[in-house]
């Protein structure tokens, strides 16, 4: 932080960009006071009464849906692999879509504000206060991760470090703002701040996205410098290697149904739609407005990549820096920068105020509601719901010193994801809708072992030998499941891996769990299954929507969408398959490598080590990168020699930094060591990356999402 | 032209336009539809309140 310090120490934020910071955070405020007299029932605190127009509800559905995290986090991941982090986005959208047509529309039906609520209609308010419980501490725990990625981009551009006393200050003024308007105004204040918010989210970023990129010549220019770089599998969409690759794609595209159809703050806001109808349409609209904004916002994480590797931007430790160290770099002009700024923390705020809203309404009306003999007056809900609100947000901000440990939010936001919501979706959406015969028990014993696994997969390092012993055997049978498994073991098992391990289980147990036990009252589970056809007040208020069309028009609609699916996934699984294999060093691992070898600028070298030996290095590096058509034996000698070379380098630093721990901090040697390691497990075997397989999974995302578009409009 | 990184930034600008404008015009509705509640709400209880004198 030090080289950092001294480089921001000219491009911190002027009197203008603080003043509008500050009247930014007056009037959010003063908007959550504003609707405290609107809030007289529970439901207005939790659904807006169920009253949200269209508009306001695609808008604040899109709010939720982008923030901070989106931004940085991505920008992050383009830095270190390229454009692929863009599906984390796209499936998203995509998943919002299907969501809207065939899931929300039941769940808006039954009139619940909750998920867990849904669980106590289908199977038992024991799940239903189970569910909650851990829910409510799940939200605490993202929410911890978003809160600790607001702190780090106040401290990265106003020039403070985020290891002092700053730090605290922003999470604290963060954390507190957003939990006053949001008790004071509940889902009101929280949808009518989110459409501000998206104002200034989509204007900042509409502005200052331009302004990076015109520092690398926009697309053109990019690829033009990335190719003369070797690099340009760096805006391949489906690469082969990485943590964002073909597989990526297929386990985002998991999280993401799971999400659109289980995430409370979205699905909170769509049941406060005023009609099915609105629901379903708002949840398509926002899942296509965003597709344009997907594409270009990882596009300065790339731009970074560049300038670091340029030499014209300093390198930096922490990959969700990226974005900050753009912005502070002096691209954006002053005053621009508030506002930027404000669309950037706006986007953390309508976030915040989402989950806490959602988890205090998890608590109270699913836990302490359901577990109380004496259920609750208005007046106590009321009460109990802003009491919660509090709480969670204190917890959130414990979790957010946590989140701080962890290397990216977006690892930390998977880890959580994988444990605690596919279990939940697996339960809830595939056996809670799709079938008759899933019984109580049968989900509780799902819900439990998934999440279990999913534990004892995420720390069995610390659990003993038997448990490892265990979770290699689990990994020897998903090794068995063709494309995902193959070749996946503990040791190099990714989080998409977890995810899927975690649904398996999760599917297996409950119907083997349901055979063995009583069956849910039929009544119960009738309930549910009428709730697919529109009822005759839908049919009056002319709110209708059906899950299944009734038109030829709306079933040609489903046949796009599912054509649509076909091609993408097909080209993810392209994306397996590179266009070229042989003996070389991954690019994907030299821009590591390069990227970590730039944190010493080159007057700290070690004494070993010379600027002009570094540079040699990265030359032949990038050498290796472009020279495509030799074969593997002209090939192999160099890519050993490159190597040991890299191997050598990192030794170095190892040495200097252990030697200077007062300069290099332990992230330093972690980093080092880290890179080390990777460097000794040898070379690779991609030469050239599947062009094919970015082109087909993008053109299927299209058809899809034309599909879903047109559904909305015939029915 | 670049139209790679310029044209979906120029459908982002005319989303953004279209986004702004809706939402303000239903929130006006719904403030205006709130307030002839809140005024019927009023004249209900005033005259409850005549008839009870």
């Amino acid at each position: 932080m030090t080289i950092v310090q001294n480089i921001l120490a000219v491009t911190a934020l002027s009197w203008l960009d603080g003043a509008i910071l500050v009247c930014f955070f007056g009037v959010i405020i003063w908007i959550g006071s504003y609707f405290h007299k609107w809030i007289k029932k529970p439901d207005d605190f939790c659904v807006a009464g169920r009253q949200l127009t269209p508009f306001i509800l695609v808008a604040t559905l899109a709010a939720t849906n982008c923030n901070l995290y989106n931004f940085q986090s991505y920008v992050g991941y383009a830095y270190r692999e390229g454009m692929s982090i863009i599906w984390h986005e796209w499936t998203g959208m995509m998943a919002l879509v299907f969501a809207g047509i065939f899931i929300l529309p039941i769940l808006r039906r039954l009139k619940i504000a909750t998920i867990p609520e849904f669980l106590g209609q289908r199977y038992s308010p024991t799940l239903r206060a189970l569910v909650a419980s851990l829910w409510s501490l799940r939200f605490c725990a993202w929410l911890g991760g978003v809160l600790y990625l607001s702190a780090q981009v106040a401290c990265v551009i106003s020039g403070f470090d985020d290891t002092g006393p700053a730090y605290h200050v922003f999470i604290f003024f963060f954390g507190v703002v957003t939990i006053i308007y949001t008790m004071a105004g509940g889902m009101w204040a929280v949808a009518l701040t989110d459409v501000i918010q998206f104002v200034f989210l989509l204007g900042g970023a509409l502005v200052m996205i331009p302004l990076i990129m015109h520092t690398v010549g926009y697309w053109q220019g990019m690829q033009q410098t990335l190719t003369a770089m070797g690099r340009q599998d760096m805006l391949n969409l489906v690469p082969n290697e990485g943590f964002w690759n073909w597989k990526g794609g297929i386990g985002i595209s998991l999280l993401a149904i799971q999400w659109a159809c289980t995430d409370q703050p979205m699905l909170q806001r769509a049941f406060s739609a005023n009609s099915v109808k609105t629901a379903a349409k708002g949840m398509v609209y926002a899942g296509i407005i965003m597709v344009p904004f997907a594409f270009i916002i990882p596009m300065p994480g790339i731009a970074a990549a560049i300038k670091v590797a340029q030499g014209t931007m300093p390198a930096f430790l922490e990959q969700d820096n990226a974005l900050p160290m753009l912005l502070a770099s002096g691209v954006i002009p002053i005053g621009i920068l508030g506002l930027i700024l404000c669309g950037l923390l706006a986007s953390q705020l309508s976030t915040i105020d989402s989950a806490l809203s959602s988890s205090s309404t998890l608590a109270t009306l699913d836990v302490i509601n359901v577990v109380r003999k004496q259920k609750l007056t208005d007046r106590q809900t009321l009460f109990m719901l802003r009491l919660m609100l509090l709480l969670m947000g204190a917890v959130m901000i414990f979790t957010s010193y946590l989140a701080k440990k962890s290397q990216s939010a977006v690892d930390f936001y998977i880890a959580i994801v994988a444990v605690v919501d596919l279990p939940l979706f697996v339960v809830a959406i595939i056996y809670g809708l799709f079938s008759k015969r899933a019984t109580t028990a049968g989900a509780i014993a799902g819900y439990v072992v998934g999440m279990l696994f999913g534990l004892l997969i995420n720390f069995h390092n610390y659990l003993g030998s038997a448990v490892t012993a265990f979770v290699d055997g689990v990994f020897k049978i998903y090794s068995y499941l063709p494309l995902l498994g193959e070749g996946v073991t503990a040791a190099n098992a990714s989080g998409w891996d977890i995810a899927v391990i975690g649904m398996i289980v999760t599917a297996v147990t409950v119907p083997v769990v349901s055979l063995f036990t009583k069956q849910t009252h039929q009544a119960q589970v009738n309930h549910i299954w009428q709730a697919r056809h529109p009822t005759e007040a839908e049919h009056k208020q002319g709110g209708a929507f059906n899950v299944w069309p009734t038109s030829s028009k709306g079933r040609v609609c489903i046949g796009t969408m599912f054509l649509g699916l076909v091609i993408f996934f097909a080209g993810l699984v392209l994306g397996k398959y590179p266009d070229q294999k042989g003996y070389s060093i991954s690019r994907l691992q030299m821009r590591r490598f390069e990227q970590t070898a730039m944190l010493i600028p080159p007057e700290e070298l070690p004494p070993a080590v010379s600027a002009e030996s570094r540079r040699e290095l990265f030359d032949d590096l990038t050498a290796l990168a472009k020279n495509t058509d030799q074969s593997d034996e002209l090939r192999k000698p160099l890519a050993d020699s490159l190597v040991l070379r890299m191997q050598n380098l990192m030794k170095s630093y190892c040495a200097m930094a252990r030697a200077n721990p007062e300069k290099y901090s332990d992230e330093y040697l972690k980093e080092f060591n880290s890179q080390l390691e990777s460097v000794q497990a040898g070379p690779g075997r991609t030469i050239r990356e599947n062009s094919k397989a970015g082109t087909l999974a993008f053109v299927g995302m299209l058809i899809f999402l034309f599909g879903g578009l047109l559904r909305i409009h015939y029915d | 032209m670049d139209l790679v990184f310029w044209g979906p930034w120029a459908i982002g600008v005319v989303i953004f336009v279209l986004w702004i404008k809706r939402p303000i015009s239903e929130f006006r509705q719904l403030l205006k539809d709130r307030a002839a509640q809140e005024n019927a709400e009023l004249k209900s209880t005033d005259s409850n309140s005549n008839e009870q004198r």
